[in-house]
């Protein structure tokens, strides 16, 4: 590097292609299994596709690397901000405020046709309820593929519901009677089976 | 269960999925890899290719913007007329009228015209080649 350069700067083109082909076939094969998870709940099809996406965003400047942070984990981190984009726009924001606001027994779309007259973005925020309720059902359908792959397994099915409720591993361990062992294992089950699960591309 | 809750534990799953593949170490994998019978290098193969298709797109999309934009420019540009002094415009342009009766038709003749049309009317004869800008000084 030359002297005085900044390793925060985001990296050139050049760059970007020649970490491409620096990448070890271990890197790559890390990298597919994180495409995969990056899949759940989002609105790609399959792992190629959010990887190519990444590297499309990156050559097009609209997402810099900075040099400081390896290439495979900036990817990484690409594609997981890449799966939540859509739970992110000013659109989104304004229908979860307005989730936050519905009464009890009433849905959002009951609360927008109420307020159909005054407000401004009823049309718009329609419209986001209905990707919503899109993105809602793939997170649900995505969480249901694996709670039903792993439904002969008890002690990653506990760990699920753990890691769902947003338990430390300590509770984890508790509920489900797991040694630290038993956790580490499991876990490893429980990843492994769901980049089998989306591996390939998700049927339209 | 409402929608945040739906996504904020899928979100979750992923995140421990991500978590779980940070702490495996390289030979983990390719133990990994051997076990669920899939070709480390086959796959390892396939994801560069999509990563230099992606930036193989990138370029050809950037080729064919800058290829567009250089037409719009060529398209947009027109070489600017350099104006001799007005009096010597009105004097040319007469004098163009002169040669070709049939321009005073489109001009009313050339009399009491404002300065502006003037100046306009010499970059037009100009553009039509009626004038030639290397045959006056400016």
């Amino acid at each position: 590097m030359k002297g005085g350069e900044s390793l925060d700067r985001p990296a050139s083109r050049e760059e970007v292609e020649q970490a491409i082909e620096a990448l070890s076939a271990e890197d790559l094969y890390r990298l597919r299994k994180a495409a995969s998870f990056c899949l759940l709940g989002s609105d790609y099809g399959d792992p190629d596709e959010i990887v190519n996406e990444a590297i499309c965003r990156t050559l097009g400047g609209d997402r810099n690397w900075p040099k400081s942070v390896p290439f495979i984990a900036y990817m990484i981190q690409t594609m997981k901000g890449l799966g939540s984009d859509s739970r992110n726009s000013l659109q989104q924001l304004r229908t979860k405020q307005l989730e936050a606001l519905v009464p009890d027994g009433m849905s959002v779309d009951e609360v927008l046709g109420k307020l159909d007259q005054r407000h401004p973005d009823a049309l718009a925020n329609m419209i986001e309820v209905e990707a919503n309720s899109e993105r809602q059902t793939r997170a649900k359908v995505d969480a249901y593929k694996i709670e039903a792959f792993f439904a002969e397994d008890s002690q990653v099915t506990w760990l699920i519901l753990g890691i769902k409720d947003e338990l430390p591993p300590a509770d984890i361990m508790d509920m489900g009677g797991m040694s630290q062992t038993q956790y580490d294992t499991a876990r490893r089950r429980f990843r492994r089976g769901v980049a089998k699960i989306f591996s390939e591309k998700r049927p339209s | 269960m409402n929608q945040s809750k739906a996504r904020k534990e899928i979100a979750a799953l992923r995140d421990a999925a991500l978590e779980d593949l940070a702490k495996t170490t390289d030979s983990q994998l390719r133990q990994e890899a051997l076990e669920a019978g899939e070709d480390l290098g086959v796959i390892a193969a396939h994801m560069r290719s999509v990563m230099r298709g992606a930036a193989a797109s990138v370029h050809r999309q950037r080729l064919v913007q800058a290829r567009e934009q250089m037409d719009a420019q060529a398209r947009a540009h027109v070489a600017p007329v350099i104006r001799p002094a007005l009096d010597q415009i009105k004097q040319i342009i007469q004098a163009a009228f002169a040669r070709n009766p049939a321009l005073g038709l489109a001009y009313r003749e050339g009399k009491n015209q404002p300065d502006d049309d003037w100046l306009s009317l010499y970059d037009d004869l100009v553009a039509l080649g009626e004038i030639e800008t290397d045959d006056h000084e400016r």
